[in-house]
């Protein structure tokens, strides 16, 4: 790893630049997954008294607004080159985090759905801009050969800190926890934008190193134009992230598995599986680091299709059933490695000067955009009083499809431009 | 690649058994705790029992079989399939009836001699699973120590005729498992964590239990092959200090038999031994599949 053997050669900048990356990458991730993916929902529907099918909407909305202000400032960062200037990206991360830190304060305070609406224009517009600006420091602080431990130590530390940390799944609890780490991460982010240092001028020079520069699947293969391997990429990691969350959801609220999840009120289940998910992203850190895509993206799909296969199984059987840690176990495995394989891997198909356009589709078409359409989906079907078992059973179907997908795709016909790489 | 594309074309069938009609199967699983079905209460499906106590009374019925894997049942009611017992304890009482057969391949069974039983019964089934009547007796520490010994010569003797048929197989995963023990390790774990769950999942469907063994045989044999690849380095090693000169496969046998012993003594050692036992397993079965059963050499994809 080579953080150690930075901290070894004394190299203090290089080693703080990639711990500010896996503190501000750590708390950005927990700030999305509690805060505003739960956090919406809660202050829909408990707070503002919206129907399921409205708060199913509006997280539409705000995935395809994010997504396309991501996109679109990528493609922007991109033409002017800031993809390689790290002082104006971290200018933009201090703005962007100074913009969440105000909307998570003014969050508990919306009264109505107009309120609403304009706070999801502005969230969008920051988690839109956060994306790239934060994705691409990638290319400045954290070694090519590392990428895949240091997206293991983020997750790891967001899965190991949520159980202490989720309480009553509330959106005053959300903004209270943020609201004690984010006016820090302002002022320590502006301190380093605004104000020249010795530490910004050697994280500034790093991408222009080789160990830096290039991305570990950049022109590695011959067969595959880069455009079409990112765009290929992003479709397998869309599947992975709608199918996950459609079915999340779904689970997460029902009474059957509510004991064994996130939401249970036992402290000694969320422990069990904070450890899984930290354990878990250790393991996806080490195979990303030395598997190739091909056999990384089986196993996910693999043990992602066992997931869904032994929920939809365990409904079947039904009542009467002891439900073990053994499924959430799993299903803690399987999220933990997909989430590492996602901090990582846009990076790794990009150089400096795309890295900011690569990370943005990657992130927000695959993530954001799958996440909350899903999202959307399952409040509807449940909003139409859909069963549990069929409900599973299209997340099974869907599962089923994308691992077909994935099987297939060595015999589909392939781009051309086989050896340009990614431009 | 082409094993791994069975093996996921396997699961891809299994997730598609997943997708029938609401209704085709019914069945309840006990995992643990008190549960007793009163007179008049019915169980429509099949009935399977991993643990816990279970009391079906008089007057109860289960419409489809009974399936005993671990716990015990106490049997007064009315069984409308068979029953199948291959662990655990299962008690008849009087007014026990089965309708189908009574297949008894382990476990404990109790008054049956006085049930009603429709079917045929069968002592020996075919399958079983450890039991409480085999289980190991109290030894003191040589006794277990003898026994340890055994196990490891028994083990290096397979370990010989391993290495000696199939060499450079072999000296791949110990190449890959001394060389990339951390990659091994990682993902030796994940097939430690998924694979118990597949198998309790299997033996859940019930059809799956012979499926259920197989995997675990496989998951053995796996073991042991990666046993003999991490043997062949160590008795290599040994042989290069000592300046004794042996042949491949008694280099495999002997430091197979060493790591047999220690893992086994390891044992001994509260928590920490144990762990150690399961890393020391979790990298020789990461690495007999990073090198997909020694058919390749495993070459990290690195930058």
């Amino acid at each position: 790893m080579k953080l150690i053997q930075m901290i070894g050669e004394r190299r203090w900048a290089a080693a703080a630049g990639y711990l500010l990356f896996i503190g501000m990458m750590a708390v950005g991730y927990y700030y999305n997954i509690t805060f505003v993916q739960l956090g919406l929902v809660d202050l829909g529907e408990r707070l503002l008294g919206l129907s399921d099918g409205t708060v199913a909407n509006l997280m539409a909305l705000m995935a395809l607004l994010t997504s396309l202000v991501a996109v679109s400032f990528g493609l922007l960062m991109k033409r002017l080159g800031w993809g390689k200037d790290f002082k104006r990206k971290l200018q933009l991360a201090t703005a962007v985090v100074f913009g969440q830190t105000v909307l998570t304060y003014l969050a508990p305070a919306v009264q109505n759905q107009a309120q609403l609406l304009i706070w999801i224009l502005f969230t969008s517009l920051m988690l839109g801009l956060g994306v790239p600006v934060t994705f691409s420091m990638t290319v400045d602080l954290i070694p090519a050969k590392d990428r895949g431990y240091a997206a293991a130590l983020i997750t790891g530390l967001v899965y190991a800190a949520a159980p202490a940390l989720s309480g009553n799944w509330q959106i005053e609890t959300f903004s209270r926890q943020m609201l004690w780490v984010m006016p820090l991460g302002v002022v320590g982010l502006g301190l380093l934008a605004f104000f020249p240092n010795p530490l910004v001028e050697t994280l500034a020079r790093q991408h222009q190193l080789p160990a830096f520069a290039r991305g570990r699947f950049v022109k590695r293969e011959k067969g595959l134009s880069g455009r079409w391997r990112l765009l290929g990429l992003t479709g397998v990691m869309f599947g992975i992230f709608f199918v996950d969350s459609l079915g999340f959801l779904r689970i997460i609220d029902t009474p059957l598995y509510i004991h064994n999840n996130w939401l249970s009120a036992d402290l000694a289940p969320r422990i069990f599986l904070g450890i899984a998910h930290a354990v878990a992203a250790l393991i996806a850190g080490v195979l990303y680091s030395n598997l190739g895509l091909k056999s990384l993206f089986t196993w996910v799909f693999g043990i992602f299709s066992l997931v869904h296969l032994m929920y939809t199984m365990e409904t079947r059987i039904g009542p009467g059933l002891s439900i073990s840690l053994a499924l959430p176990l799993l299903y803690a495995v399987a999220v933990s490695i997909y989430t590492v394989i996602n901090f990582a891997l846009w990076a790794d198909l990009s150089t400096p000067e795309n890295i900011s356009l690569n990370t943005a589709l990657g992130v927000a078409l695959s993530g954001w955009t799958a996440t909350f359409l899903s999202t959307a989906l399952s409040l509807r079907w449940r909003l139409r009083g859909m069963s549990l078992e069929r409900h599973l059973s299209l997340v099974d179907a869907l599962a089923l499809m994308f691992f077909i997908l994935l099987l297939i795709s060595p015999f589909l016909p392939r781009g051309n431009g086989s050896k340009r790489g990614i431009k | 690649m082409r094993n791994w594309k069975y093996l996921f074309w396997l699961l891809a069938v299994m997730l598609l058994s997943a997708c029938q009609p609401a209704d085709s199967y019914q069945g309840r699983v006990i995992l643990s705790g008190s549960h007793q079905l009163g007179e008049d209460e019915v169980v429509p499906g099949d009935l399977v029992v991993v643990d816990g106590e279970v009391v079906l009374e008089q007057g109860s019925r289960v419409e489809g079989s009974l399936l005993v894997l671990g716990g015990s049942v106490s049997l007064d009611g009315v069984i409308e399939g068979d029953i199948t017992i291959l662990r655990g304890k299962l008690q008849f009482r009087e007014q026990a009836r089965v309708k189908g057969n009574l297949n008894a391949g382990g476990g404990h069974l109790l008054g049956w001699q006085e049930a009603a039983v429709g079917g045929e019964i069968t002592e020996n089934i075919g399958w079983e699973l450890p039991g409480e009547l085999m289980m190991e007796p109290n030894l003191n520490l040589g006794e277990q120590m003898i026994r340890r010994i055994v196990f490891s010569l028994t083990t290096s003797v397979l370990v010989f005729l391993w290495a000696r048929f199939l060499p450079g197989p072999v000296q791949r995963v110990g190449d890959a498992a001394v060389d990339h023990p951390l990659v091994c390790g990682a993902l030796g774990v994940l097939v430690f964590i998924v694979g118990p769950v597949l198998v309790v999942q299997m033996v859940f469907t019930v059809v799956l239990i012979p499926v259920a063994g197989l995997t675990l045989i496989l998951g053995a044999l796996t073991a042991l092959y990666g046993l003999a690849g991490l043997g062949i380095k160590l008795g290599s090693w040994f042989q290069e200090q000592s300046g004794l000169t042996m042949a491949r496969a008694a280099q495999a046998a002997w430091g197979s038999f060493l790591i047999s012993l220690l893992i086994q003594g390891l044992n001994f050692v509260p928590l920490l031994g144990g762990m150690t036992a399961i890393l020391i397993t979790a990298v020789i079965l990461g690495a007999v599949l990073l090198t997909r059963f020694g058919t390749r050499v495993f070459i990290p994809d690195q930058v």
